[in-house]
């Protein structure tokens, strides 16, 4: 006599007993999951670093304005201070705030073109000023800009490029003989300006 | 049919009856003699099982490698020894344990956009690793490990005493004659992981 009751009790005991026994199955998955997730997390790391560089522009220099002595007669000297308006201007360029080594080569003499006559030219300790805020105007130069009255023979270890660049202010001093010979005298002056790496 | 007598009664026991006796019998042997010798049929004892936690390994990377400014055409290079420009990395995790350390390095640096490159290199001996965590410029061989190859550094590489370690790394980059102008840079990544020493 086959029992409907039993039989359908038998059947629901397994339906629960196979969701309880899948019930475990995930649990325990679940569990050995999160043990390694753990343990991973736990037992190493990793970080990112940099490295950098800079790389600087290049230096360019240009001389927008000559140091002119002017007329000047003969037997008497003529001195131009740096920061006359006819000191002479180098303009220097390149990566802002980079450090910079300068140098100039300073003439001994003018020569007047085509005859050899020479008048010797004189620079002093003072007759320099480096200004680092290149706004290209001896007379508005002073301390707070660079250097100033600083020894062109020996310009600052210092010495940077500004933002809007750097500007050397030159002067000097010629002395005529009395018997100079009339004539334009001139005389090179050379500026030589590097990166000195700080 | 056996027959068995007693006083005054007789007892009739079929076969089968006394098979089962027999069983019965055995059985309450068995159980008797579980219970009354335990020494003989089971032992116990009591072992320990040990586990230790260590701790979370954690990377930093405290300094980045700078070369500042470089010039076109003219290489230069910075030690792992220089305590403003050498790179640092910072692992803290167990005291004394060991870990394994990878690099992954940059070949180059770029601008930021793309424009262009500097090629970077890195020698046998451009790193180092500190376990008593001094600083670039003083760290010795007895703090650790001195001019290591930053590809392969040292497998027997551990945990500092005080529970972390520094990586130091220098490198050199190779600007071109014509080197645009700009900020350079590329990744540096280190992987620290317990190796179980």
């Amino acid at each position: 006599m086959f029992h409907f009751e039993t039989f359908y009790q038998i059947c629901f005991m397994s339906s629960i007993f196979k969701v309880v026994k899948l019930g475990i199955i995930v649990a325990v998955l679940h569990l050995l999951i999160m043990m390694f997730s753990a343990d991973k997390a736990a037992s190493q790391d990793s970080a990112v670093g940099s490295a950098t560089t800079i790389g600087v522009q290049t230096i360019n220099i240009s001389s927008p304005q000559a140091l002119d002595f002017g007329d000047i007669l003969q037997g008497i000297p003529k001195s131009i201070a740096n920061n006359n308006a006819s000191a002479g201007i180098f303009e220097i360029s390149g990566q802002n705030q980079a450090g910079v080594s300068m140098h100039l080569q300073l003439p001994e003499y003018l020569s007047l073109s085509g005859s050899g006559t020479r008048m010797p030219a004189i620079f002093s300790a003072t007759d320099a000023s480096v200004d680092t805020t290149g706004a290209g105007n001896p007379a508005g130069m002073d301390a707070s800009k660079g250097w100033q009255n600083t020894d062109p023979r020996n310009l600052p270890a210092a010495a940077i490029i500004g933002s809007n660049g750097t500007d050397i202010y030159l002067g000097g001093k010629v002395v005529a003989s009395p018997n100079q010979k009339p004539g334009t005298y001139t005389g090179s002056i050379i500026l030589s300006v590097y990166y000195s790496g700080s | 049919m056996k027959k068995l007598k007693s006083k005054g009664r007789k007892i009739k026991l079929s076969g089968r009856s006394l098979v089962r006796i027999l069983w019965i019998a055995a059985a309450l042997t068995l159980m008797l003699t579980a219970i009354l010798s335990p020494v003989m049929s089971a032992d116990s004892d009591n072992a320990s099982s040990t586990a230790r936690i260590l701790l979370a390994i954690t990377v930093t990377a405290a300094q980045d490698l700078s070369f500042g400014y470089i010039y076109s055409g003219i290489p230069k290079s910075m030690g792992y020894d220089d305590d403003d420009s050498s790179a640092i990395f910072t692992i803290t995790g167990e005291p004394s344990a060991g870990v394994n350390l990878n690099f992954i390095l940059p070949e180059y640096l770029s601008l930021a956009d793309g424009s262009a490159r500097v090629p970077i290199i890195f020698s046998a001996t451009d790193a180092a690793v500190d376990t008593t965590t001094v600083t670039p410029s003083t760290v010795t061989a007895s703090d650790g490990w001195i001019d290591q190859n930053p590809r392969t550094l040292p497998v027997a590489a551990v945990i500092g005493a005080g529970g972390a370690t520094k990586v130091y790394l220098g490198g050199k980059v190779v600007p071109s004659i014509n080197l645009k102008a700009g900020t350079y840079s590329g990744d540096i990544v280190i992987c620290a992981s317990y190796n179980g020493s």
